[in-house]
C-alpha cells in the first residue's frame, strides 16, 4: 500500500500544488486589494454613525466571494477524487496499473484513502482560509470561538462527528467508484460510457436514499449496541464497508478494460 | 513443459465473437508467434490471459492455479499501445516496475537503455515511438514471469528499432518461461519463433512447430501466412 501511496504523491503533486497555489494566488489578491477599501469604509465609521447596510454592502460580496472561492477548491478535489479512478481505468497506462500484483481491493482502498486525504485537506483549508479571510478585513476574531465550541463539545459526540464524516466521504467516493465497477463490469463495450455512468451513480444514489435509513436501523439492531448513536455509527461502517467489498470484487472478478 | 493451456476460450463483444472455440497449449522454453491479421483476436487472446479482459466461457489452465495477484505475477503483457505512464521520467517508470514486480531485474533495463542511448531523465512522453517501443520490450522482460505476452512489438517502430527488439526478444528464451508475441508482421519474426499460431476470426486455423511447417509446406511462415490470409 505505501508503494501506491509513493506512485500516488508522484502523479498527483504536481496537479494539486498548481491548484492550490492558484486557489492562494487569488485568495490573496483579492484579500489584499479588498483590504484597502475596507479599511477607507471602516476607519470613518464609529458607534455614532454606525450604518448596517454600507456594512453589509461592504463585505457581504466579498465573504461570498471567498465562499465561492473555498467552494471552487473543494470541489476541485471531489473531481481529483473521481478522477483518481476515473482516468487510471481510461487512459492507455492502465495495462500498467491494473496488471500490478496486488489485489483489487489494496489499489481500490490506495484511491480511497488518497481521495479522502485530499478532499479533507480541500474542506479544511477552504474552512480556515474562509474564516481568515473574515477575521483580516474585519478584525473579529471569530476562530478562537470556533476552536472553543468545537473543545466544549462532549468527546463522544466529537468522535461521533469526526467518524461520521470519515464513513459520509468515504461511501461518497466510493458511490462513484462502484458506478465505474458496474459500467465495466457490464457495459464496458457500450458507447457513451459517461452518459451510462452518470445513469448508474444516479440509481445507485436513489437506492441508496430510498433504502439506507432501513438498513442502517437494521444492521444497527443486528450489531445489538446499548447506545443507539454507536449502533448507527457501527451499521453505517458496516454499510461502506459492503460497498467497498462489492467495488473491490467487481475490479478483481468482472471488470474487463476493452 | 506446459506453460499454459486453454480450452474452448470464448469471448462475446456485443454483436462481435472475438474468440471462438479456441483451445491452444503454450509450452516453455519456446518464443510462439500468434499470427494473424488483425480482428483476428490476438489482442483478445492476450488481455484475457493477462486477467485484463472477462472471458465468456472456456477454461485456462496454467502449470499451478492462478488466480489475481499471482497471476499477475506470473503474466507479464506487453500491449501494442504505450502503456506507460508520458508523465513519468525513465528513471521513475523503472522505479515503478522494480517497486512492484517482484524479480524485476533492474541491471537488465540499465544495460538496455545504455543501448538505446536514452537519458534516466528523459520523460517517457519526449521519446520517439521507436525508442518508446524499445523501452517497453526491456521492462516487460526484465520482469520475472514465466509467460510473456507480447502484443504487436513492432508496430510503428522504425528498422533500426525492430532489429534490436527482435534481438532482446530472441536472447530472452529460457525453459523456465514461454514468451508469446502476437504480429501480423510476420517476415520480422520468421527467424526467432519457435512454434507458430494462426488465428482467424477467433479461431484457431493452424498450429505447429515452425521449423515442421516451413519443410512440410516446402514454404516460409511468411508465405505460409500469405496462404491461410489469401482470402481475407
Amino acid at each position: 500500500m505505501i508503494r501506491l501511496f509513493n506512485y500516488e504523491i508522484q502523479r498527483k503533486w504536481k496537479t494539486s500544488l498548481g491548484i492550490l497555489g492558484l486557489y492562494f494566488l487569488i485568495y490573496f489578491g483579492f484579500l489584499l486589494k479588498w483590504n484597502k477599501e475596507i479599511r477607507s469604509v471602516m476607519d470613518n465609521m464609529n458607534m455614532s454613525n454606525f450604518d448596517m447596510d454600507l456594512l453589509i454592502q461592504t463585505f457581504g460580496f466579498k465573504i461570498i466571494f471567498f465562499i465561492i472561492l473555498a467552494s471552487g477548491l473543494f470541489f476541485a478535489s471531489i473531481i481529483g477524487a473521481v478522477n483518481n479512478l476515473r482516468l487510471e481505468a481510461k487512459q492507455s497506462s492502465r495495462d500498467l496499473y491494473f496488471s500490478i500484483p496486488m489485489t483489487a481491493y489494496t489499489k481500490i482502498g490506495s484511491k480511497v484513502i488518497v481521495s479522502l486525504v485530499e478532499v479533507f485537506a480541500a474542506s479544511f483549508i477552504g474552512f480556515v482560509s474562509v474564516i481568515k479571510a473574515f477575521e483580516f478585513l474585519t478584525k473579529f476574531d471569530i476562530m478562537k470561538g470556533i476552536i472553543d465550541s468545537i473543545f466544549a463539545m462532549p468527546t463522544d459526540a466529537l468522535i461521533y462527528m469526526i467518524i461520521g464524516n470519515v464513513l459520509q466521504s468515504t461511501l461518497m467516493i466510493l458511490m462513484v467508484y462502484l458506478s465505474f465497477a458496474i459500467f465495466r463490469s457490464f457495459f464496458s463495450q457500450a458507447k457513451l460510457g459517461w452518459l451510462i455512468t452518470i445513469g448508474i451513480y444516479i440509481g445507485l444514489n436513489y437506492l441508496m436514499i430510498r433504502f439506507l435509513s432501513s438498513i442502517l436501523m437494521t444492521v444497527g439492531d443486528a450489531v445489538k449496541t446499548s447506545l443507539s448513536m454507536w449502533g448507527l455509527l457501527a451499521g453505517f461502517a458496516l454499510f461502506v464497508g459492503a460497498i467497498f467489498f462489492i467495488v473491490g470484487f467487481l475490479f478483481e472478478k468482472r471488470v474487463s478494460f476493452d | 513443459m506446459i506453460a499454459l493451456e486453454v480450452k474452448n476460450l470464448n469471448k462475446r463483444y456485443m454483436f462481435v465473437k472475438a474468440l471462438n472455440d479456441f483451445s491452444v497449449t503454450f509450452e516453455k522454453g519456446k518464443i510462439i508467434g500468434l499470427l494473424g491479421p488483425n480482428g483476428s483476436g490476438k489482442t483478445t487472446l492476450m488481455r484475457i490471459l493477462s486477467g485484463l479482459l472477462q472471458k465468456t466461457s472456456g477454461e485456462i489452465r496454467f502449470e499451478t492455479k492462478l488466480k489475481g495477484k499471482l497471476l499477475k505475477q506470473t503474466v507479464a503483457y506487453m500491449p501494442t499501445e504505450s502503456h506507460l505512464y508520458p508523465w513519468m521520467k525513465v528513471k521513475q517508470t523503472i522505479n515503478f516496475y522494480e517497486s512492484f514486480f517482484a524479480g524485476f531485474d533492474r541491471s537488465k533495463v540499465l544495460k538496455a537503455i545504455e543501448v538505446l542511448d536514452l537519458s534516466p531523465n528523459a520523460t517517457i512522453k519526449s521519446l520517439s515511438t521507436g525508442q518508446r517501443g524499445r523501452l517497453k520490450v526491456a521492462l516487460t522482460l526484465a520482469r520475472k514471469a514465466e509467460l510473456y505476452l507480447i502484443d504487436e512489438p513492432l508496430n510503428g517502430i522504425d528498422p533500426i528499432s525492430r532489429d534490436m527488439i527482435l534481438e532482446m526478444l530472441a536472447s530472452e528464451v529460457a525453459d523456465d518461461k514461454c514468451i508469446v508475441i502476437s504480429s501480423h508482421l510476420v517476415h520480422e519474426f520468421e527467424k526467432i519463433v519457435d512454434d507458430v499460431i494462426f488465428i482467424r476470426k477467433g479461431r484457431l486455423e493452424l498450429m505447429g512447430d515452425a521449423e515442421t511447417l516451413r519443410n512440410e509446406r516446402q514454404m516460409s511462415i511468411h508465405d505460409l501466412y500469405k496462404e491461410v490470409y489469401k482470402n481475407d
